[in-house]
């Protein structure tokens, strides 16, 4: 094996500070005699500090809101299948609107201990559409039921506790609710649509 | 991380404990340590932030439902890495089938390129800016084998030991995929990377 193939298994143990004195100075001496080598180095060096300076992707605001939701649907179906009650889920989609909305307050009592989220507030540019976001779920032990869980832009006014108070977000504004309402917030916030596949329906 | 942390910090392996015995703040703090450098690790392999952030819901949901599979011999942040990146190989064995791998799946896409607050800044001149687009494009065109050790070992900077239990291979072998990978991707980069 020439020194350059040799360098090339060696190079990251070399930067890393991983190589023993004696291989060390083997490598330093071939930087000598072969500039490619040595630029090359210089390159990885470069490259490594590049990639850790990559800036850092975050998850959208709704991020949890939106876990919490999946997780209480999750566990409710679970229970409410155990206790045999799942068939008193069933609604129409012309009607499921209302129906969901008091479903879902259902739901999230399952989840009482979950944190406060402060802030719902929808991203900037969600704002002029409808839905503003959603996801779907397939339930595990019955794949012929699929749950849609999806999120209004506009939200119920929750001190009242009245869905007649309709209020619409501004994205800049800052929604920082007490613990109660934010948590009813979501609540009134999620929707749920719940779709059979044509294919196998259980009902 | 969170104020409540402040202090005696938990952890991993306290909260996951902790959340096995029944405690969600747990699982909450957990979601909170995670979220975001998962998020960083999934966007990065996949290319997509949209498709990242559907992924990273999966793998907490995973953790949620399979709490009692986690047995304290491995370090927690292994264990979740593994969801995340077993979740994001599968994607990508999906997309393939799909035959959906175009170029506008590379990563190369303005809108979905949404950075952090603290990480987001005006000013910064477009020179750097066009420097990671297209270093962002590069780690995605490695194959998923080095892309993924990279991505460990390079970007979230984990130990090669980690990376070992995470990937499940051998420390040797972790270790010669990370150079040749960084020699590949040194090779695509090298005018970016002169100076
Ligand atoms: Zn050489």
């Amino acid at each position: 094996m020439d020194n350059c193939q040799r360098f090339k298994l060696l190079v990251s143990d070399y930067i890393e500070g991983g190589l023993a004195q004696q291989h060390k100075q083997q490598m330093e001496y071939h930087f000598k005699e072969c500039l490619k080598c040595a630029r090359t180095t210089q390159q990885l060096r470069n490259l490594l500090n590049e990639l850790k300076a990559l800036p850092k992707v975050a998850v959208s605001p709704d991020f949890e809101t939106i876990l919490r939701a999946r997780i209480s649907v999750e566990s409710a179906l679970a229970r409410r299948r155990h206790e045999g009650f799942f068939k008193s889920l069933q609604f129409r989609i012309p009607a499921y609107a209302i129906s969901a909305v008091l479903i879902i307050m259902g739901l999230f009592s399952v989840i009482s201990k979950f944190d406060r989220p402060t802030r719902v507030a929808p991203p900037e540019a969600y704002v002029n559409q409808e839905w503003y976001g959603g996801f779907q779920q397939v339930d595990k032990s019955s794949e012929d039921l699929v749950i849609y869980i999806l999120e209004r832009k506009t939200v119920y006014n929750v001190s009242s506790q009245s869905p007649a108070q309709v209020s619409t977000f501004d994205s800049r504004e800052e929604i920082s609710a007490g613990i109660d309402s934010a948590r009813s917030l979501q609540r009134t916030n999620t929707v749920i649509d719940r779709r059979e596949n044509t294919q196998s329906p259980i009902y | 991380m969170g104020l409540e942390e402040k202090g005696s910090k938990p952890t991993d392996e306290d909260l996951i404990e902790r959340f096995q015995d029944g405690d969600l703040y747990a699982f909450d703090l957990i979601v909170k340590r995670y979220k975001n450098q998962l998020m960083n690790f999934v966007y990065r392999f996949l290319g997509n932030s949209e498709e990242a952030e559907d992924l990273v819901q999966e793998t907490f949901l995973r953790v949620y439902r399979n709490r009692r599979a986690y047995q304290k011999v491995a370090k927690f942040s292994t264990w979740i890495y593994t969801i995340a990146g077993n979740l994001a190989k599968t994607e990508l064995r999906k997309r393939k089938r799909r035959k959906f791998f175009s170029i506008s799946d590379l990563g190369y896409n303005e809108k979905d390129y949404d950075i952090s607050d603290e990480a987001y800044n005006p000013e910064k001149d477009v020179d750097s800016r066009m420097k990671e687009e297209i270093i962002h494009r590069e780690i995605n065109l490695l194959s998923p084998k080095f892309r993924q050790v990279i991505l460990l070992r390079d970007v979230q900077q984990l130990s090669y030991e980690e990376i070992s239990q995470i990937v499940k291979i051998p420390l040797g072998t972790v270790k010669s995929r990370v150079n040749r990978g960084r020699l590949k991707l040194q090779e695509k980069l090298k005018i970016l990377v002169d100076r």
